[in-house]
């Protein structure tokens, strides 16, 4: 018999026989639900400062506009603390800004995960973890603000496998996405400033992100060699990039931010030398299929580049001090769909 | 002892609509395009509206590039359609 001095009052039996009603409801992603109740959505409602009945933005295309209290729910099901809740209304606001264009990485076969950065004080409050296993399970903040996203997708939007998801395999991420910057030792300024936002302001930053390559590098001392992984992370032969210049997140582990923070390169040195390096030869993409047409000679050494703007690389600093991995997250889109940046109103 | 359910879900909202007119023959019809940018979507549509000019008499009359494939067809190129098409093609063609 384990401990029952601080176990809840009630029957277990009760709780998962909750639990197994709204999974046959069909409203889980797969995972238990927890059962809200008028006490948990209203708590929802009064921090996020919210009437249930508010319209928290529309999506167009799903003829949708989203009531703060589907998404409170949600929230409860998802199994956050009331004071996520501003961080979930942000990540709602932001999936609902046209730039963003909800409908397309939604949708789409290429099954993107919407990747949530959060920066500012409300990360450290919350306790959002930006180290260890900043991707990964064990923080209850990541796991639920990032779930509850999904399950307004679900539920809400009706973004359902098959249906209006048309994901050819999807993502893990696509469970829940969610991480905050580490804005300690960063070498710039962290995201959220770097996009107009004052260092004390909270904000949640969406991004629709296709896959995640790891970029493990344990020799290198300076920013070339480093980068250079990451421009070839960013134009692999199977990336979408080849034809949409996509936008890509860069995400940098304490090592490799060592690196570039001893170096002196501004944010925009980086972002250029990606643009510059992210190529391959036409001839590559052909033999790969990737392009159509026969290999002419030219083709050789001729360099395709698959990012244009620097403004499209996207810096971001999370993971662990140690070790020496970081990763790229090349993106799903840019004409059709840009990452977007939404104040927390906490 | 009834017990509150919070429902999670939003309810689909319905419209009714009723199809346009069957023409009696295809003969002479004027055709739209409608080109979601996707790889071959362009190329696939265009095949077949050769296909009807040859084989049904019609005409290809506009061709309407979307701003992607998961945007909406602008109110101006319904406008358009509503005033010089008959029949709007569309297509996915990745």
């Amino acid at each position: 018999m384990n401990a029952e001095s601080t176990a809840p009052p009630t029957d277990p039996a009760e709780a998962a026989a909750w639990v197994e009603f709204y999974y046959q409801q069909g409203w889980s992603d797969g995972l238990p639900l927890v059962p809200p109740t008028e006490e948990s959505v209203r708590a929802m409602l009064e921090v996020g400062q919210v009437k249930a009945e508010e319209g928290l933005g529309t999506i167009a295309e799903r003829n949708v506009t989203i009531p703060a209290e589907k998404v409170a729910i949600n929230a409860v099901m998802a199994g956050c603390l009331p004071e996520y809740f501003p961080v979930v209304l942000a990540a709602v606001r932001g999936l609902s800004r046209p730039e963003f264009h909800y409908h397309n990485p939604a949708t789409s076969t290429g099954g993107s995960a919407i990747t949530l950065i959060v920066n500012g004080p409300i990360g450290p409050a919350l306790g959002v973890n930006a180290t260890h296993n900043a991707f990964g399970p064990g923080f209850r903040p990541n796991a639920t603000i990032g779930r509850a996203l999904r399950l307004a997708m679900l539920n809400v939007l009706n973004t359902r496998p098959g249906l209006l998801d048309k994901a050819t395999l999807g993502s893990p991420g696509k469970y829940a996405f969610c991480f905050a910057e580490n804005e300690d030792n960063h070498p710039w300024q962290p995201l959220h400033v770097e996009r107009g936002f004052r260092p004390e302001d909270s904000t949640v930053t969406l991004y629709a992100s296709n896959t995640l390559v790891g970029v493990y590098n344990q020799l290198a001392g300076t920013p070339e060699p480093l980068l250079l992984e990451f421009a070839d992370a960013v134009c692999n032969l199977a990336s979408p990039n080849v034809y949409g210049f996509n936008q890509s997140l860069l995400v940098l582990a304490g090592e490799h931010a060592d690196i570039i923070r001893r170096s002196g390169w501004s944010r925009r040195q980086v972002q250029e030398w990606v643009i510059q390096q992210a190529r391959r030869r036409v001839a590559d993409f052909k033999r790969a299929g990737r392009l159509p047409g026969e290999i002419r000679p030219e083709d050789e050494t001729t360099w395709r580049y698959v990012m244009r703007n620097p403004d499209d690389v996207l810096i971001v600093c999370a993971g662990a001090q140690g070790g020496s991995w970081s990763a790229c997250l090349p993106g799903w889109g840019n004409k059709w769909t840009r990452s977007v940046t939404e104040l927390v109103r906490a | 002892m009834r017990r509150t359910v919070f429902d999670p879900t939003l309810p689909l909202e319905t419209q009714e609509f009723a199809y346009a007119p069957r023409p009696g023959s295809f003969r002479g019809l004027r055709v739209g395009l409608v080109e979601n940018t996707k790889f071959h979507s362009k190329e696939l549509l265009c095949k077949v509206a050769e296909r009807l000019e040859q084989q049904r008499d019609m005409r290809l009359v506009s061709v309407n590039r979307k701003q992607s494939s998961g945007h909406a067809v602008s109110q101006e190129t319904i406008a358009l359609f509503q005033q010089q098409v008959d029949i709007a093609l569309a297509g996915v063609g990745d």
